[in-house]
């Protein structure tokens, strides 16, 4: 199930078409866009590091049968499939972050979830479809003033199962 | 005449209760303190009570202020000057005479028997010295007794004074029909007036007298008389006859074997006993069925009798508001913590409960009435203890630098174990520290933050974790964007 909560989550999977982050609208555009998300995946990408930047947690386990992630991520942009600047606190004028995420390996075709948290408050939770052999996805958040404060993404498989916590921060 | 019978209605036995103990007290404190100056005294000071407050409510100012002032002096100084009149009241031969005890039915010496003896002992030239205590307390005067209750006799004063027995020497104190002390040592007489043939024994005998209320006679060993000593006089006494008219009167005995006595005696003090009771009555009255009085108090609420298991882990007040009525005394006099509420958890369930406030639920001086109650229900959540492992994460505030990125961030320790209501813990997911600025935050380095602990019923485990240690990288942002990590 893929919903939004104030119309500051929208979704963006891309690979190699790589379109511009648009704010999408209600509901429908959200399916529209979660839909465009699965079938513009990225593979193959060649880098094996899984370390990314961002405030480290408890590491949950990052590999579930048939999907391992290697690399998760807040960044302040995607380029190329790749994130751009991953930090760990953002300012609010940086106008929207994203969830950047790259499973290594990916055995059949399956769904992860980016679960985004405002202090501990599901603000929305994003579907994004994922394809073998390997896939990167991302979530986008578009940042207002109230969305300050600290933050963090849980990444899930389609059966709930945490792969990894991002957590970050939103200052002025 | 309709008021009267509407109070007389409200009256409870409780009341009626109340106003005889405390009837009988005010008698038996008349009975125990008449005839000492102390109870002149008290009642001296009854009626300067009177007219202040009388001086008082005709508005003189300076009067009531220094009647009032006088009122308290006088209070003090009647204990510390009568103490020894006090304690010989309140100083009871046996629980039951002191509660019940009748000053008519109090035992008599055997005054012709005591006569007899000590004549006889001036025969027989056997010196001999006797104190028969009045009201004062003689404890802080003698020293040195040996305790005897013995029943008076002629036999055994004779032996007690015998020259060859050990006690011989001391006086003996006769209080009623018993010889409650023999060898008892006395003060003597500083006189220079004294007959230069008065030995020891007679100023010991003066000593006594001139110190205390005591009648104290003494048997001459050498000259064969018997001479009696009271107050400041000390005199020989040539016939039994006298001897039992001045021991009759110093021990009362004159007035109780007269009829006349002894009816008036009873008729003063039934008057006693009916005037306490008036009196009684009267401030009961006063106090209780004063101007009915409104007042309002905000009640903490005590939670007892809470099952071990559970621990409170909400409640929607911790205060109520009571509005209480009763006479303007009773409220005037109210302390707040003598108000409380209580309720008990014995019944209490995990989970919420709710439990209404009810007069049963509120303890108060009688007297009081409950007016109304804010709120009338109160929700109590138990819930049971758990232990929880929560991650740490800052709570970064105010504006980073344009050209700084903070990549990474560490906290150590990363998660800290908290103890608390299960179902509370439940809802806890992070911990965040106390706002942490990036404002100068230009290079790498590590920080210490208090944790914000949430609710305050929660816990650490382990109190050295209340700080943490922050670890963050700065880097410089450049303007060319490319992968990480």
């Amino acid at each position: 199930m893929t919903y939004e909560t104030g119309g500051t989550m929208h979704v963006a999977t891309l690979f190699k078409t790589r379109p511009a982050p648009r704010t999408f609208g209600p509901r429908r555009t959200l399916r529209l866009a979660a839909a465009v998300a699965g079938l513009v995946a990225a593979f193959l990408l060649g880098l094996g590091s899984p370390g990314f930047c961002q405030e480290r947690a408890s590491p949950p386990s990052n590999q579930t049968a048939g999907l391992a992630l290697t690399r998760a991520g807040i960044c302040e942009s995607v380029e190329n499939l790749n994130p751009v600047n991953t930090a760990a606190v953002f300012s609010v004028t940086q106008g929207q972050i994203y969830c950047f995420t790259d499973f290594g390996t990916v055995r059949s075709q399956t769904v992860v979830y980016h679960r985004w948290y405002h202090r501990d408050t599901l603000t929305t939770q994003i579907r994004l479809k994922i394809y073998p052999p390997r896939w990167a996805t991302y979530s986008m958040l578009k940042l207002r003033e109230v969305d300050k404060g600290p933050w963090k993404v849980e990444i899930t498989d389609a059966e709930g199962r945490v792969l990894s916590v991002l957590r970050f921060s939103i200052v002025d | 005449m309709k008021s009267v019978v509407l109070v007389l209605s409200s009256i409870r036995w409780q009341d009626v209760v109340d106003i005889l103990i405390n009837s009988y007290i005010l008698f038996r404190v008349y009975v125990l303190f008449r005839h000492t100056n102390a109870f002149r005294i008290l009642a001296g000071i009854a009626s300067l009570w009177v007219i202040q407050e009388l001086a008082a409510s005709l508005g003189l100012i300076l009067t009531s202020w220094a009647l009032q002032a006088i009122t308290a002096a006088a209070a003090i100084i009647i204990i510390v000057v009568f103490r020894n009149e006090i304690r010989s009241a309140l100083q009871a031969r046996n629980l039951k005479n002191f509660l019940w005890g009748s000053p008519l039915e109090e035992k008599s010496s055997p005054v012709q028997v005591l006569a007899d003896t000590f004549f006889q002992m001036a025969k027989k030239r056997i010196g001999a010295l006797v104190v028969f205590p009045g009201k004062e307390d003689l404890r802080e005067l003698i020293h040195g007794g040996i305790p005897w209750d013995g029943r008076v006799s002629q036999e055994m004063l004779m032996s007690i004074f015998w020259p060859k027995n050990p006690v011989h020497d001391g006086a003996a104190i006769v209080e009623g029909d018993k010889v409650t002390e023999v060898g008892v040592l006395l003060p003597l007489s500083q006189r220079t007036d004294l007959p230069t043939f008065y030995g020891t024994r007679h100023r010991a005998a003066a000593g006594l007298a001139e110190r205390s209320d005591a009648l104290v006679v003494a048997v001459s060993e050498e000259r064969g008389r018997v001479t009696a000593a009271k107050d400041t006089w000390i005199k020989p006494i040539a016939q039994t006859e006298d001897l039992v008219h001045i021991l009759e009167a110093h021990l009362g005995i004159v007035h109780q074997r007269d009829p006349l006595y002894r009816r008036r005696e009873v008729t003063r003090l039934a008057v006693a006993g009916v005037l306490s009771l008036f009196i009684i009555s009267a401030i009961w009255l006063g106090f209780t069925r004063g101007r009915d009085t409104l007042m309002e108090l905000d009640v903490p609420v005590e939670f007892v009798n809470r099952p071990a298991q559970f621990q409170i882990l909400e409640t929607s007040a911790n205060k109520v508001h009571l509005q209480l009525h009763g006479s303007s005394a009773i409220v005037k006099s109210l302390r707040p913590e003598q108000v409380t509420v209580r309720i008990n958890l014995t019944k209490a369930v995990e989970g919420r409960n709710v439990f209404p406030i009810t007069k049963d639920n509120i303890q108060m001086p009688p007297g009081l009435f409950v007016n109304s109650v804010e709120p009338t229900t109160l929700e109590v959540t138990l819930d049971v203890p758990g232990t929880k492992i929560v991650p740490v994460q800052v709570d970064w505030t105010g504006k980073l630098p344009d050209n700084v990125l903070i990549t990474d961030v560490q906290v150590i320790p990363a998660e800290v174990q908290v103890v608390g209501g299960k179902t509370l813990l439940e809802g806890i997911h992070t911990f965040y520290t106390t706002p942490l600025r990036v404002d100068s935050l230009t290079e790498s380095g590590s920080i210490t933050a208090p944790l914000i602990i949430t609710p305050a019923s929660l816990k650490l485990a382990d109190p050295a974790q209340e700080r943490v240690e922050v670890r963050f990288s700065v880097a410089k942002r450049s303007d060319k964007k490319g992968p990480e990590g």
